[in-house]
């Protein structure tokens, strides 16, 4: 009777540990993957953030979207060795950022926490957003006080609070979506590469930013949001009780008034707290930050500093950070590893904001990538011969002479080897896969004569500008992601470029 | 709290614990504890409702045990007013309130489960006044007869020779029963949200929109609707008689393959069969039933069927529809002749398989005539939207791309018309054997690789979640 009941117990225990199994890759299945093929690599930071080796980091930097397009935890390394880590998320509500450091605090011993003072003035709430900061803590006390906190905010949607812990409950319709990075199941088994920097690449050529001018300062103070505010404070007090220097700033932002600063300004002097807003011409012209070249974009409601941006402000903070002995500097293998990785992040950057032809195809040359090059119409006429010599250097036979003129052409570089090249007077197709079959490939190209198109299909998506002469494609095979998509007319001796 | 939520399973779980634990001859108290809960928070605390609820309860036990003493017709009828007058105000306040407070309807009290427990109430004051049961003496029992929590929502209406012993009993732990119930509940989840969920989204797409969609959208609608109303209720009940087979008691079927029936007749036997069973024994048979001529049963089917519409809500719609339903009984036995005459001239064998399709189609659109008339705004639009099927003509919304607009993509559709194929196949292996049993004689691996997988299917094709509010069943509201 006592081993049937046993057997009993026993199977119905197996059952259910299986079927939580199963709940549980459910669940990394379908919750919404953010890794840093993607401008906003949430999976990325908050995995890798777990990866870390513990109480390695001593500077963390939390805050919206605009902390983590501004400082760039590799730059504060290569800089001045500070190891750095950026927990900032897409409209980071301040509790989130609170949330987000006592969670840090269970892991790491930071000696600085950099906080981005943008949300402090505002009551924006968005499901999603909390989703992409929550997503990947991990369960615990925090994850539930912040759940809460998030469910209690959230005036929207009515999430209920389980759909946080259960997160199929909310991501299980993505059925339809899944990709291959759904298949990662959302882990990220070595530290982060990008240690939670978000790589804006754009350019916003914004002309109209005026830096605030310390002389032209007002009385009138911006009033604080008050949940906000309220989680602020706390997490003030957990710096001071954890005693870690805390500091307050704020990146370049056109949206950024004068009283918000004074009112930033007066909290933090009566804390005693560092604040650094970069909205003030002297720390502007100080680290040389140029609105108009250093941010990706500048809208309505955005202003995020591109890598160029970044940088300046990252090296900028971190030799403040030294020079006031916050923080020390300190070898460390995690960051070494990742410099790499953030070099050819600037060095797409530059790819993808130049527009001179010979610069492009110099930047080309780079094993990283995987080029896929489709002419449309005509692409000889406006052709010099450095182009063609650059060409050349990229491995690629073609003379492009006479023979050439308003001919088909297609081209393949695979990490610096041309694994196809062809000219022909008649339309070409070329189909292949490449990363053992996971990227298919379906290019066309015809000549004015013969169809006068340029496709470059990968995995089913056009991606290729399809305008007259060279419409190429640009593949980064370090974060697997299309980097660039872009235009030469090599028909026009002045060579214009298009995206 | 409805019978999907995590509260819910939480409270039967904990319920199941307590029953197994609890020695057999009290293991009822924990139904009883778990029903006072269930009841307490499904009626959101609500005092006033609470107290009508336990008002009727009192009243009708004390009603019980008058009428087994005094069996009297005054008495019972006396009792049967009162006992369902809560009901009767409920479901008559369009027609008759709104006439006495012509400046609005004042708001009503509105129990959890009325309809359904105040027909269940009907029938064993009925039952103890007729001596076909001995009153229940005790009054937790009795309580506990009415207020089960597992099918007070949406029944299957029970009769206290069917239900009581087997509540009260105190039922061995049975790992058999455990697995069938709970192959029954996860049936239930998928039928409500892999199939009922995602057809009202083009249900309610084309129903409130219906100016919009006309002709050949009504007629996918009205299908879909069909199988929407059926997959939800099915699903109710099948959670009610899986969580129910869980602590050993077995509920009463209320669903045999309905869509399955050759005629609207055969249709009532497979529908719904507790309140059809109900309607009979204590509307159409005390009324006379088909024993007083052709007419008098005409007449006797009209009433039963009124009475049937008025049950399921207010409105006109659903009056109409209950009568259409006693117009195709009529219409069917005085057609009959006719009926084999034409069959007979198309040269239709009798019980072939042509012959069988063709009555379950025939009887399918006619039903589905009907639940267009009860899913719609109003009578007036109901039969609108019924003409515009035969009068605008539209046919090609179904390769133009059209039905893509409604709410669902082509997967979504794909899930659909594969989820209902496998209700088809189901429904069609249920006439030969019971599947449940089939299942439990696979081997232990075989047996968890498919509940495993059904478990997946629902979590992954479920409409449920965001953007949804899939927790309530449509039978609920009646």
């Amino acid at each position: 009777m006592m081993s049937k009941k046993f057997y009993v117990i026993a199977k119905f225990t197996i059952f259910l540990v299986i079927t939580a199994s199963l709940i549980g890759l459910i669940n990394n299945l379908f919750i919404a993957k953010y890794m840093y093929d993607q401008a906003e690599p949430h999976t990325e930071t908050y995995s890798g953030f777990y990866q870390m080796d513990k109480n390695t980091i001593d500077v963390l930097v939390l805050g919206t979207s605009h902390a983590a397009s501004g400082f760039n935890p590799q730059d504060f390394y290569d800089a001045e060795q500070l190891r750095t880590y950026n927990l900032s998320s897409s409209a980071q509500p301040v509790w989130a950022s609170y949330y987000w450091l006592k969670e840090a605090l269970k892991y790491q011993k930071p000696s600085v926490v950099i906080f981005e003072c943008n949300y402090l003035f505002s009551d924006y709430m968005s499901e999603g957003a909390n989703r992409k900061t929550l997503d990947n803590m991990r369960l615990g006390k925090e994850k539930y006080d912040a759940v809460m906190t998030a469910v209690e905010t959230d005036k929207q949607t009515n999430e209920s609070a389980l759909s946080y812990f259960l997160p199929y409950i909310r991501y299980h319709s993505r059925w339809k979506k899944l990709n291959e990075k759904d298949f990662m199941l959302g882990h990220v088994e070595r530290p982060s590469v990008l240690k939670g920097f978000w790589f804006y690449p754009n350019i916003s050529n914004y002309k109209e930013f005026k830096p605030l001018v310390s002389e032209n300062v007002v009385a009138n103070q911006e009033e604080f949001e008050d949940i906000s505010f309220k989680y602020f404070e706390k997490l003030v007090r957990l710096c001071e009780d954890k005693n870690i220097q805390l500091i307050i700033t704020k990146t370049p932002c056109h949206l950024f008034s004068m009283e918000m600063h004074n009112a930033v300004q007066a909290y933090a002097n009566e804390m005693q707290l560092p604040f650094y807003d970069f909205n003030m011409d002297n720390l502007y012209n100080e680290t040389g930050f140029n609105y108009e070249l250093d941010t990706n974009d500048a809208g309505l409601n955005n202003a995020h500093a591109n890598p160029s941006g970044a940088r300046k402000l990252s090296v900028f903070l971190a030799k403040e950070i030294l020079k006031n002995g916050w923080a020390n500097s300190c070898k460390d293998n995690q960051w070494e590893k990742s410099r790499e990785f953030n070099k050819a992040l600037y060095k797409d950057f530059e790819l993808i904001n130049t527009t001179d032809i010979n610069n492009y195809l110099n930047a080309l040359q780079d094993k990283r990538y995987t080029i896929f090059i489709s002419v449309r119409d005509e692409a000889t006429v406006g052709m010099n011969k450095e182009v063609k010599s650059k060409l050349k250097k990229l491995g690629l036979r073609e003379r492009w002479g006479r023979n050439a003129l308003q001919h088909s052409y297609l081209a393949v570089i695979d990490k610096g080897t041309v694994v196809y090249e062809e000219l022909s007077s008649q339309k070409l197709i070329y189909k292949n896969s490449f990363r053992d079959g996971l990227m298919r490939i379906d290019m066309s190209s015809a000549g004015f004569y013969v169809g006068n198109l340029s496709s470059i299909k990968i995995n089913n998506m056009e991606e290729s500008q399809n305008k007259r002469g060279f419409n190429i494609v640009v593949y980064d095979n370090n974060r697997q992601c299309i980097i660039d998509s872009v235009n030469f007319d090599t028909w026009n001796p002045e060579i214009p470029c298009q995206r | 709290m409805t019978y999907t939520t995590y509260t819910y399973f939480a409270l039967v779980i904990g319920c199941l614990v307590f029953y197994y634990i609890l020695p057999r001859q009290y293991r009822w108290f924990s139904l009883l504890v778990g029903s006072c809960i269930f009841y307490y928070i499904a009626s959101g605390m609500d005092f006033k409702v609470i107290s009508l609820f336990m008002s009727t309860i009192i009243f009708s036990y004390i009603a019980s045990l008058i009428l087994e003493k005094h069996p009297k017709k005054l008495i019972l009828v006396l009792a049967l007013g009162i006992s369902i007058f809560p009901l009767l105000l409920i479901k008559g306040n369009v027609f008759i309130i709104k006439r006495i407070w012509r400046d609005g309807i004042p708001s009503l009290i509105v129990p959890l489960g009325i309809s359904f427990y105040s027909l269940q109430i009907y029938s064993y004051l009925f039952e103890v006044y007729n001596k076909a049961i001995e009153p229940q003496k005790k009054f937790l029992k009795y309580f506990l007869y009415i207020s089960f929590f597992p099918q007070i929502m949406q029944g299957p209406i029970p009769r206290y020779s069917q239900l009581g012993n087997n509540l009260f009993e105190g039922h061995p732990f049975d790992e058999t029963k455990i697995s069938k119930g709970s192959q029954l509940i996860l049936w239930g989840f998928f039928l409500k949200f892999v199939i009922a969920e995602r057809a009202a989204i083009v249900v309610n797409t084309v129903f409130e929109n219906y100016e919009m969609y006309l002709g050949m959208f009504v007629l996918v609608a009205g299908i879909l609707y069909s199988i929407q109303l059926y997959t939800d209720f099915l699903a109710c009940v099948c959670i009610s008689k899986g969580v129910s087979e869980c602590f050993g008691i077995s509920l009463s079927e209320n669903f045999q393959q309905p869509y399955h029936a050759r005629s609207i007749k055969e249709f009532w036997r497979r529908w719904h069969i507790s309140l059809s069973s109900w309607l009979r024994d204590y509307v159409y048979i005390p009324l006379g039933g088909s024993r007083c001529g052709r007419i008098r049963k005409y007449v006797n089917l009209l009433i039963t069927f009124l009475i049937s519409g008025a049950w399921h809500g207010n409105g006109m719609r659903f009056i109409a529809w209950g009568l259409l339903h006693a117009f195709y009984q009529i219409m069917g036995a005085v057609l009959v002749p006719f009926k084999m005459r034409i069959k007979a001239l198309m040269g239709i064998r009798k019980n072939s398989s042509l012959e069988i399709y063709i009555d379950r189609g025939i009887t399918f659109f006619m039903v589905m005539i009907a639940w267009i008339i009860f899913r719609a705004d109003s009578l007036y639009v109901g039969l609108k939207m019924i003409v515009s099927m035969f009068t605008v003509k539209n046919l090609w919304i179904f390769w133009d791309d059209s039905l893509l607009s409604l709410g669902l993509d082509w997967k979504e559709w794909g899930v659909l018309t594969a989820a209902i194929l496998l209700l088809l196949k189901v429904e069609k292996m249920q006439e030969y054997f019971v599947i449940r049993d089939k299942i439990l004689e696979q081997p232990l691996f075989a047996r968890w690789i498919l509940y495993l997988l059904g478990v997946a299917i629902v979590i992954i094709f479920g409409t449920y979640g965001f953007g949804f509010n899939s927790a309530d069943f449509i039978y609920r509201g009646f």
